[in-house]
């Protein structure tokens, strides 16, 4: 009993702080089912896992811009034959990138909680909490199709946004985290946090 | 929970609090030559309104920063709660440094006091961020 008291206490807590209006906006927007789900797994889950990463490979390609975790850089080449490289290799960096997320979060869990749970099924539902990320490339290739991106006031939605979906695919990559890694969410949080503000100091070292 | 240990938890509490305080001072104090945050704002009001939005993005961090502060101070069970609200505000942070820095500041000796006022409020805020978490009780 001595040894288990916080998994004894902790529902309540938990229960208490979900009720929250905060927390209860975010399960809402949450695909609990999907991120939930336990193998076998549905077809459903492959092809929206895949759709998300065919579609934001593209749409990284078509926006002009590389990702890096959570972010998303432009690249502005003056030249032609370079714009167009970049613009091939920018699906194939998406692709390495969502290796690369899957392989720090795994190095994480294993080196801080210890935590080798479940890394196939993670693997597979991953792509899921890309989904945010996704609705806001194609959001910003609207913005940039229309030519709206000219005009300050679309840039600061544009950005507005990005920091909406950014918290979500944050808050879906912890939740993610906690289910498949059987951590509690604090420490599924710690993880998605680690990422997100490392690489936000790396990409401001490529930016400056 | 022990006195010292609730003593403990207060300190980490506290240093979100002041994180969250520096971040809104450094908006007025100078960020460029003599130039603070507000003059800034206030000189791209007569160029392009919404552009100006921008120099006010530190401000709107540091007033988010300080609610999840405050809520955690208050209801310390709260702990996700001020987390999340810590998280977005300094996602505002994050997109104003990403404007800012590249494009304004070209050498750390071009930045001000305030650069670096807001640059330590947004460490400590992460680090009273990550002590949340990592505190039980």
């Amino acid at each position: 009993m001595e040894k288990n008291i916080q998994t004894i206490q902790s529902p309540d807590t938990i229960n208490q702080e979900f009720n929250s209006p905060l927390l209860k906006g975010l399960m809402k927007i949450t695909p609990k089912k999907y991120l939930t789900e336990e193998l076998p797994y549905s077809p459903t889950i492959f092809i929206i896992g895949l759709s998300v990463l065919i579609l934001g490979a593209i749409l990284t390609a078509l926006n002009g811009q590389n990702s890096f975790f959570l972010f998303f850089v432009d690249y502005a080449e003056e030249y032609v034959a370079l714009d167009t490289m970049m613009r091939f290799l920018s699906p194939i960096f998406f692709m390495i990138n969502f290796l690369s997320l899957f392989f720090f979060i795994e190095l994480f869990c294993r080196l801080i909680f210890n935590k080798k749970e479940n890394p196939k099924e993670f693997l597979i539902v991953l792509p899921l909490t890309l989904i945010p990320m996704v609705l806001y490339l194609g959001f910003h290739f609207f913005f940039i199709v229309l030519a709206l991106l000219e005009i300050m006031t679309f840039i600061v939605i544009d950005r507005i946004v990005m920091i909406f979906c950014q918290v979500w695919s944050l808050w879906l990559l912890t939740y993610l985290i906690s289910v498949k890694k059987e951590l509690r969410i604090e420490n599924a949080l710690i993880i998605s946090l680690l990422l997100h503000y490392g690489s936000f100091t790396i990409v401001l070292f490529y930016l400056i | 929970m022990s006195a010292e240990e609730d003593k403990t938890f207060l300190d980490y509490r506290i240093l979100g609090l002041l994180g969250s305080i520096l971040i809104i001072v450094s908006e007025f104090i100078p960020w460029l030559s003599s130039f603070t945050l507000i003059n800034i704002y206030l000189l791209s009001l007569g160029a392009d309104v919404l552009s100006a939005y921008l120099y006010l993005f530190p401000l709107i961090s540091g007033v988010i920063c300080l609610m999840g502060n405050l809520i955690i101070l208050k209801r310390p069970n709260f702990k996700l709660n001020s987390v999340i609200i810590n998280i977005i505000g300094l996602s505002f942070l994050l997109l104003f440094f990403f404007y800012f820095i590249p494009n304004e500041i070209l050498y750390l000796t071009d930045a001000g006091i305030g650069f670096y006022c807001c640059f330590t409020g947004f460490i400590l805020v992460i680090i009273d961020i990550m002590t949340i978490l990592v505190v039980k009780e």
